[in-house]
């Protein structure tokens, strides 16, 4: 790393890559003496951008020591301002779906079998039922499961800070809690609500969306509510169709049917278990013993599961090309890995439904890189093998 | 007791058993009489007091519509188009090009030199660039006003920041951010835009100040300045989702309640989610509150949210919605897909919500922009009418912009108040007859005129901090019907110049319950005028809006404006 003068009282600084803290050693002798005010890192981006810092003669808290400055440098994993490792990203999945879709049900059903997840829920909505009080009760001895309300109004609408706020306090529960799942209020947006998984702390683990079989062509074609109702639908990952115990087989064929061509959210038919929802727990589990399908307890035995361990760091570009080379049937994919281009970085691959993201979670940890998919019954075993195998 | 007159170039009252008066005669804190000053001196131990003898008094403004995050935003940079006055009276010009724009933040960078620490946040507000023709302000504009200060520029829309490449830095804004609403360069650096709440959250410590600061005592004292360069003596925050709590009362008796706040303050509850008991208990507390309102803080009422806003296309609008692209009506209703706005809450559980507020007789005002969100509003009053009658509720359809006659006539017969938007005329009316809804439902917007024929009561807002807080450029754009480009849009929803004031001071007062304490010179109300230094009923109908405030009298306290 190289620095240089340039005209106009700043110093440029180039750097050939954007990965991990950044030290620069610059000639201190020569910014003390000049008029520098700007020094500007120029990265294999093609850009240059300006970095604070202090000139030491101008106060305290400078970022500049005697030999070398240090750039704050943030895009790894957000640990720019304390020495403390950073926590892992928190999940966060969103439920959505119309008025009496079955969210609430959904909810108490996920808290009533958490699989060993702390779940925080956020409530957000005008609601006939409520989170059963009495699960939180029956828990009190189990792993924390907090529900917090919202008491800042609507996510999707309010324009004030209230919903990040809400997030920070959950984040500030990190050491507590392995999941954050928002429900949204009944003509809510899931999907614009799952943007929230993008900031720092968090990281987006699926839209799941309700659909009651017996009223969702109605509501679709609602005059109030109709063009809302499709959006949710169409913005979905995952669709869990509820009341299938009492509506008849060839109703759920059809509502099949339809949804098929309203979003390409993977369907699935109510009850759906913890595990499969939310997907494998490889943090949990500990990804160095993911060999078997033992601690998917939940999954029922008709579902696929399928696991594979990677012994050597994979290419970016395979990613990709995994990611686009969904088999149908996938509802969750997850995968610790390190990746060729970042091998100190620990990335994290979640499929769900149609979505795929690929994020950088922390440091490597020197554990075993492993992926893991679950699909619906019936997807080809082979298919998901060769699937898996596409990522080297 | 001491009883000051205080004669004066004209009176205007609004009272109708005396429309005007040479004089106002206070006795503590309210007016004890009008009338000549001849009249007025025969009261026992009456002393004339001739400060007020050059100007024109006037009930003070009341703002039946507007929040209190008006004042914070003044402590954050200016940067709208159109010139705005601050609460200490001073004009800002308008930025009407992003040189402009820089100029100010320049401006402001060097102020903050020497008053705040280097990494301390550069925060302005107000910036709407539909105005910019397609230019569009990015971080590298902001980087040259300071490589090393973070910077946001809050747009006027609030769904959209601007931040520097300093602030992206410090805050971790890099090509690996990957979230919709961070938009990105051809080399996949994020230009410094954030679109939406969550992206812009990613603005951490500038974006929770901008916002945190508005929740400030220095924010609300602001308000309470601009309500005193304004003429504006009654305030209303329209929608508090912690208003029935304590501690948030507190916060504003210990402003509100002092001498020197210059206005009173009518804070309305905004209905948070929750289960039907939750809700039925927020009502109790809210009418509970009511009981610890004072002279100058008002609880108790109640203000929902239905839609979005018609310029943000987020208002849901009946047949045939919006303009798409090409200018044609999109014809939502026949299910095209294109999009017709969003709803706030459910339209089937609006009803819900409402029930225990208006079982418990507390006063209902609803934010209904379109015209399909005004449809769901009066179907719900019309079943908790039938479930609960109630006389004289007064429930309001607050903004009201895409209104039709008949819909007017149901909200007449309901009991029903409006209160239009009307500057939105001035401010985005161009943009409503080219882009949002074509020239001929702009010209229906805000429709006074069809509102008072079929006998609606009616206030005219600002929604401050949307447009700037003041009745006379409130009442001025119901009486002209000005945009920008100098059309004159729906000439016949002008209203006439009495119409105009009577809206923003009686209309409104009649809509917060408070009719018979504020709204017009009348003996036993409180002593609060808009102290004029021009006649409004004797200037150029044109010239309504430039009509200079001198002050305010509120309580029979004199409030000079600057
Ligand atoms: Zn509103
Ligand atoms: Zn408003």
């Amino acid at each position: 790393m190289a620095g240089g003068n340039s005209p106009g009282g700043s110093l440029d600084l180039a750097a050939d890559h954007l990965r991990g803290p950044i030290q620069f050693t610059v000639d201190l002798d020569h910014l003390l003496s000049s008029d520098t005010r700007t020094l500007r890192l120029r990265t294999s981006y093609g850009k240059a951008f300006p970095v604070p810092y202090r000139n030491p003669r101008r106060g305290s808290g400078c970022h500049l020591s005697p030999i070398r400055l240090v750039v704050r440098k943030t895009a790894l994993m957000h640990a720019h301002d304390s020495g403390n490792p950073p926590l892992p990203r928190l999940p966060l999945t969103v439920v959505g779906g119309y008025l009496g879709a079955g969210k609430t049900t959904l909810l108490n059903a996920l808290l009533a079998d958490p699989q060993g997840q702390r779940i925080a829920v956020l409530v957000n909505d005008f609601g006939e039922v409520d989170i059963d009080g009495r699960l939180l009760q029956a828990s009190a001895d189990a792993p924390t499961r907090d529900v917090l309300t919202l008491a800042n109004g609507c996510i999707c609408c309010s324009m004030v800070d209230g919903f990040a706020e809400t997030l920070e306090t959950v984040r500030g529960f990190a050491d507590r809690i392995d999941r954050v799942i928002v429900e949204v209020s009944g003509v809510g947006d899931p999907r614009q609500v799952a943007r929230w998984g993008r900031i720092p702390g968090f990281t987006p683990d699926g839209v799941i969306v309700l659909v009651d079989p017996l009223s969702i062509r109605d509501r679709a074609s609602d005059r109030y509510v109709g063009e809302t109702v499709l959006g949710q639908v169409a913005g979905a990952d995952l669709i869990v169709i509820s009341r299938t115990d009492i509506v008849a087989e060839a109703l759920l064929l059809e509502i099949e049917a339809w949804l098929a061509t309203a979003t390409g959210a993977t369907a699935m038919r109510s009850p759906v278990p913890t595990g499969l929802l939310l997907g494998p727990p490889l943090r949990i589990a500990g990804a160095a013993t993911v060999n078997d399908n033992s601690h998917f307890t939940s999954t029922p035995p008709d579902h696929v599961s399928i696991t594979r361990s990677l012994d050597a760091p994979i290419s970016r570009a395979s990613i990709d090309t995994w990611l686009a080379a969904r088999p149908r049937g996938v509802v969750r994919a997850k995968g610790l890995v390190q990746v060729e281009d970042r091998p100190e970085a620990r990335t994290v691959l979640q499929v769900c439904g149609p979505s795929g993201t690929v994020a950088v979670d922390g440091p490597w940890d020197d554990g075993d890189a492993v992926v893991v998919a679950i699909a619906l019954p019936g997807t080809p075993r082979a298919g998901l093998v060769k699937w898996l195998g596409l990522l080297h | 007791m001491t009883t000051t007159i205080y004669p004066a170039a004209s009176v205007h009252t609004f009272d109708p058993s005396r429309h005007t008066a040479d004089a106002v005669a206070v006795r503590d804190g309210r007016f004890l009489a009008v009338g000549s000053v001849d009249d007025l001196l025969r009261i026992d131990g009456a002393t004339l007091d001739g400060s007020l003898e050059r100007f024109t008094l006037i009930p003070g403004f009341v703002e039946a519509h507007c929040h209190a995050m008006t004042g914070g935003m003044w402590l954050h940079t200016y940067c709208g188009y159109f010139d705005r006055q601050g609460p200490d009276g001073h004009v800002w010009s308008g930025c009407q090009s992003l040189d402009d724009v820089i100029e100010r933040l320049h401006e402001a960078d060097a102020r903050m030199a020497t008053s705040a620490a280097p990494d301390e946040p550069l925060l302005a507000w107000g910036l709407d660039p539909i105005y910019f023709r397609g230019e569009r302000l990015v971080a590298k504009h902001l980087d040259l006003v300071s490589a090393t200060r973070p910077i946001l520029v809050m747009h006027a829309s609030i769904h959209l920041a601007t931040v520097n490449n300093a602030l992206m830095e410090i805050e971790g804004i890099t090509p690996d951010t990957d979230m919709e609403g961070v938009p990105k360069d051809g080399s996949g650096w994020p230009i410094g835009e954030l679109q939406e709440p969550a992206a812009m959250s990613l603005a951490g410590t500038a974006f929770r100040k901008f916002w945190g600061r508005t929740k400030s005592d220095e924010s609300l004292r602001n308000f309470g300045a601009r309500a005193r360069t304004t003429g504006t003596t009654t305030l209303t925050d329209l929608g508090n989702p912690d208003s029935a709590s304590e501690s948030e009362i507190d916060r504003f008796r210990a402003v509100v309640d002092t001498e020197d706040f210059p206005a009173r303050l009518s804070v309305f509850h905004m209905p948070v989610p929750g289960t039907p008991e939750a809700i039925r208990e927020a009502a109790a507390a809210v009418r509970a509150s009511k009981e610890l309102s004072s002279s100058k803080l008002r609880l108790g009422h109640v203000k929902l949210v239905m839609d979005g806003s018609i310029q943000g296309y987020t208002a849901r609008l009946r047949w045939p919605g919006y303009l798409d692209r090409a200018g044609n009506s999109s014809g939502n209703s026949s299910g095209n897909g294109t999009s017709n706005g969003i709803w706030v809450v459910p339209p089937e559980q609006v009803t819900d919500i409402l029930r225990p507020y208006h079982a418990a007789g507390l006063l209902i005002h609803v934010h209904c922009n379109g015209d399909e969100a005004v449809d769901v509003y009066l179907e719900a009053v019309e079943s908790l009418l039938a479930e609960t009658p109630r006389a004289d509720h007064r429930h309001t359809v607050q903004h009201c912009q895409l209104t039709s006659p008949a819909q007017y006539r149901r909200i007449a017969a309901l009991g029903m108040c409006a209160n239009v938007f009307s500057n939105h005329t001035w401010y985005w009316g161009d943009q409503h007859a080219s882009s949002t809804v074509g020239p001929d439902r702009a010209a229906r917007m805000n429709s006074a005129r069809t509102a008072l024929d079929l006998g609606v009561p009616l206030s005219m807002h600002s929604d401050a901090p949307v447009t700037p807080l003041g009745g006379l450029h409130v009442a001025w754009s119901a009486v002209n019907r000005l945009t920008p480009s100098g059309i004159v849009l729906g000439p016949d929803e002008r209203i006439s110049v009495p119409e105009a004031l009577h809206a923003v001071t009686m209309g409104a007062a009649h809509q917060l319950k408070m009719d018979d304490e504020v709204g017009s010179i009348s003996p036993r109300k409180f002593a609060d005028l808009a102290i004029l230094e021009a006649d409004p009923f004797a200037v150029d109908p044109m010239e309504l809006r430039d009509v200079p405030v001198w002050g305010t009298m509120l309580g029979g306290r004199i409030f000079e404006a600057g």
